[in-house]
């Protein structure tokens, strides 16, 4: 049975690659910490990590579409499937780059922000960890990615507030820095805060094809 | 003959297939995409073939001898009546369905014969007919409650189950095709006396072997005549058809063929309208979702279609068998003695055929005529919107005249702001040097010793300062500006009033500006009374009356 052994692959495929991106986020956490607190060789480490699990991620979602398209049985929803897998892939995208950000433009961070970066990092990446299970939830468990997926949102909302608070106090009360200084801050917290984003758009699309489940 | 029998039977299944009832029945199968349209056209073919060939073998030689059609011009009339009676009544619902037409021809048929109309199994059938949609819509609601709470509770995953799914629709997609094929095959045994093909094709070697080769060759042109139309339906129902997936689908059509199976059983056997059953089984399924709303009028329009439909197609083939003389029909009962001396030529039967060709073509004239229409205004809608498209182009392009029109205009004043700017920058310069020149002389004269040639610098100093209060060259600049940032008024100046000399030009600029006589006389270096008389004159050069205010006439131009 050749095409049920395609069927299992892409299964796995799938499992697989959600978890790429669970362990990607690990290795963002780590590694933005790792950058904070100078600690040069491990965040190197973690950079490799990164480039590994970016390019898992990338070779896993082309098998995954390559099986897809060749079941006829999902013609119907493979439309569905492929774009959340897409979606879920600009996740790990945003992580890599990210943390290559870090490594190129070697940003100033004074001390008193390592904590608001920090937990700017925690929420944004809770909403992509939330994120997974909803997406594994529409293949096993459709009606319990409602459940899952108010987190997601709830994590987006928490990381855009921290995002503002930490902006707020990089312009209002951090005046020894230079504005250049300013602005760079700014856009490292927007690059760390566009990974809920995504997660967002990843749910908002999750959202809907439940329904389409539904009988 | 054979090919005209051939020929009639593919416009009477023709016209059944490409009325709703085949592209409905299969939509739901198209919308799975698990199925092209071939393998749906061939799966059908192939289910409602061998359905058909077993339920004449089983009910249909028992009903052809019931009946007793004799002439092919009888079954001509009876499906013409089936025919004209759908056409009809699809215009008032699109779930009437050719089963109960047939049926009614074939009552119609039988009280023409023997002036007895059993109303009592009639009305029995129109009860099954509503029954059967209801009762498929209860095992729809309780497959989708079952498939609910044990199905989706299993966890299976979403991609295995769809595998699954696949292969269970393809099988119950057949199943359901050929109990259809058993179910209304039926139908096809009122054609049977009339269809004498002359061709024996020893299959099993029974006499029905002839009767296959016609239903096969009937079921290929109807597939090949009607494929277009069919193929069109099929599309937009669909996409339609409230069947949001595969799972659905497959509850759909299992449901419909439970009951099609349990009506095609001997006892309980009744020819069933099958969209009826697949439309019971979507609303079974979405009331267990609580996500449809009736509408009494269509469930009233339904209702009327499924008690109507056999009424009407019983009496439209009667008064349509009585056109036709009955010694052409049954020629057991010749209407005149054959020993008549009278030669009768008899035109019932050519004019009846004559009615119904005439009637065919209008019909597919009508229907030509309508896609033609539909072209037409979709042609017409498409340049509706070219031309609105145009419009908003043509707005889009005016906008953005009027933006390069704006930018000009304020790139215009930023550079007159430029200049003004420059202008003062050097005139403090300017002013400043003169300014350092004067304090400069004036040591000179504190250190020149004599009187007479003190007075004489101090007079020197006295006209420098002179010349320079008359600021010519400042004012030609104010003036130049003024001319650039009122170019229009001074146009339309120019145009009411060509009299007017540049000094006049430049005095009703001031005047237009608010300037007071006494600042015109100073930025003029003529005094406060020649403004006056100034102004007098332009009045009359203007043609103003006593009590028309200047100022204000010259706002207006």
């Amino acid at each position: 049975m050749l095409r049920f052994k395609n069927t299992n692959d892409t299964i796995n495929n799938i499992n697989s690659f959600f978890d790429t991106i669970d362990q990607a986020l690990i290795v963002f956490k780590e590694g933005t910490k790792n950058y904070l607190y100078n600690h040069t060789q491990q965040f190197n480490t973690n950079l490799e990590s990164m480039t590994a699990f970016e390019n898992e991620a990338d070779a896993l979602r082309h098998q995954i579409e390559g099986n897809i398209y060749s079941l006829s049985s999902l013609a119907r929803i493979r439309g569905d499937i492929i774009r959340l897998i897409e979606n879920m892939d600009d996740i790990v995208d945003i992580l890599e780059s990210s943390l290559f950000q870090f490594e190129i433009e070697r940003p100033y961070i004074p001390a008193e922000l390592y904590a608001d970066f920090i937990k700017l990092t925690e929420l944004s990446t809770m909403a992509v960890e939330s994120l997974i299970p909803a997406a594994k939830a529409y293949f096993k468990n459709p009606e319990a990615i409602n459940e899952k997926i108010h987190r997601v949102y709830f994590y987006e909302k928490e990381t855009d507030k921290q995002a503002q608070s930490l902006k707020r106090k990089v312009f209002h009360d951090l005046n020894t820095l230079k504005l250049s200084e300013k602005f760079h801050l700014r856009y490292f917290a927007l690059h760390i805060e566009n990974l809920s984003d995504a997660a967002e758009k990843a749910a908002d699309q999750l959202l809907i094809m439940p329904i389409k489940r539904g009988i | 003959m054979t090919i005209l029998y051939i020929i009639l039977i593919a416009i009477f299944f023709g016209w059944w297939m490409s009325t709703t009832d085949y592209a409905y029945n299969v939509s739901g199968l198209v919308s799975t995409r698990y199925f092209s349209m071939y393998s749906i056209l061939g799966l059908s073919f192939l289910g409602l073939l061998l359905g058909g060939i077993i339920s004449y073998y089983f009910y249909g030689s028992a009903l052809s001898e019931k009946i007793k059609l004799t002439t092919p011009v009888l079954s001509l009339v009876l499906v013409f009546s089936a025919f004209i009676t759908i056409l009809f009544f699809q215009k008032i619902s699109k779930l009437s369905s050719m089963v109960y037409a047939l049926y009614g021809v074939i009552i119609g048929w039988d009280y023409f014969n023997e002036s007895y109309f059993n109303l009592l199994v009639l009305f029995k059938n129109i009860i099954i007919w509503a029954i059967a949609p209801i009762f498929t819509s209860i095992i729809a609601y309780y497959l989708t409650f079952l498939y609910k709470k044990y199905i989706l509770n299993t966890n299976i995953h979403y991609i295995k189950m769809h595998f699954y799914l696949k292969w269970a629709i393809i099988i119950v997609a057949g199943v359901f095709f050929f109990l259809w094929g058993i179910n209304n095959g039926v139908l096809l045994a009122f054609l049977e006396s009339t269809i004498k093909t002359d061709l024996y094709l020893a299959l099993d070697g029974t006499s029905y072997s002839s009767l296959y080769l016609v239903y096969f060759v009937s079921l290929f042109i109807i597939a090949v005549v009607t494929f277009y139309n069919t193929k069109r339906k099929i599309a937009v129902f669909s996409e339609n058809n409230f069947i949001p997936n595969s799972e659905t689908a497959f509850i759909v059509i299992f449901s419909a063929s439970v009951v099609l199976f349990i009506f095609s059983l001997p006892f309980f056997f009744i020819p069933i309208s099958t969209p009826q059953l697949i439309f019971g089984a979507i609303l079974g399924n979405a009331y267990h979702n609580r996500n449809v709303e009736i509408r009494k009028e269509e469930f009233a329009k339904w209702f009327l279609t499924l008690i109507a439909v056999p009424f009407v197609a019983i009496g439209l083939s009667y008064v349509l068998l009585h056109l036709v003389n009955i010694q052409f029909i049954n020629e057991q009962k010749p209407v005149l003695p054959r020993d008549s001396a009278i030669q009768i030529i008899n035109l019932a039967t050519p004019i009846v055929l004559f009615s119904i060709i005439v009637l065919l073509s209008g019909a597919l004239f009508y229907i030509i005529k309508q896609n033609k229409q539909k072209i037409k205004a979709q042609k017409e809608a498409l340049i509706h919107q070219e031309n609105l498209f145009n419009n908003q182009k043509s707005l889009s392009v005016m906008e953005v005249k009027t933006v390069l029109l704006e930018n000009e205009s304020l790139n215009t004043k930023l550079e007159l702001k430029r200049q003004e700017l420059t202008n003062i920058a050097l005139n403090i310069s300017e002013q400043k040097l003169f300014l350092e020149n004067i304090h400069q002389e004036l040591k000179k004269i504190n250190e020149v010793g004599f009187l007479e040639e003190k007075n004489k610098k101090i007079d020197e100093l006295t006209k420098l300062i002179y010349q320079k209060m008359s600021f010519s060259q400042e004012i030609e600049s104010f003036y130049a500006q003024i001319e650039t940032l009122h170019k229009d008024f001074n146009i339309g100046l120019t145009e009411h009033h060509p009299i007017l000399t540049e000094n006049d030009k430049r005095l009703v600029t001031l005047l237009r500006l608010g300037f007071s006589s006494k600042h015109i006389s100073s930025l003029t270096n003529i005094s406060p009374k020649s403004v006056e008389i100034a102004r007098y004159r332009l009045r009359t050069k203007l043609g103003l009356s006593h009590d028309q205010n200047l100022i204000a006439y010259l706002k207006t131009i």
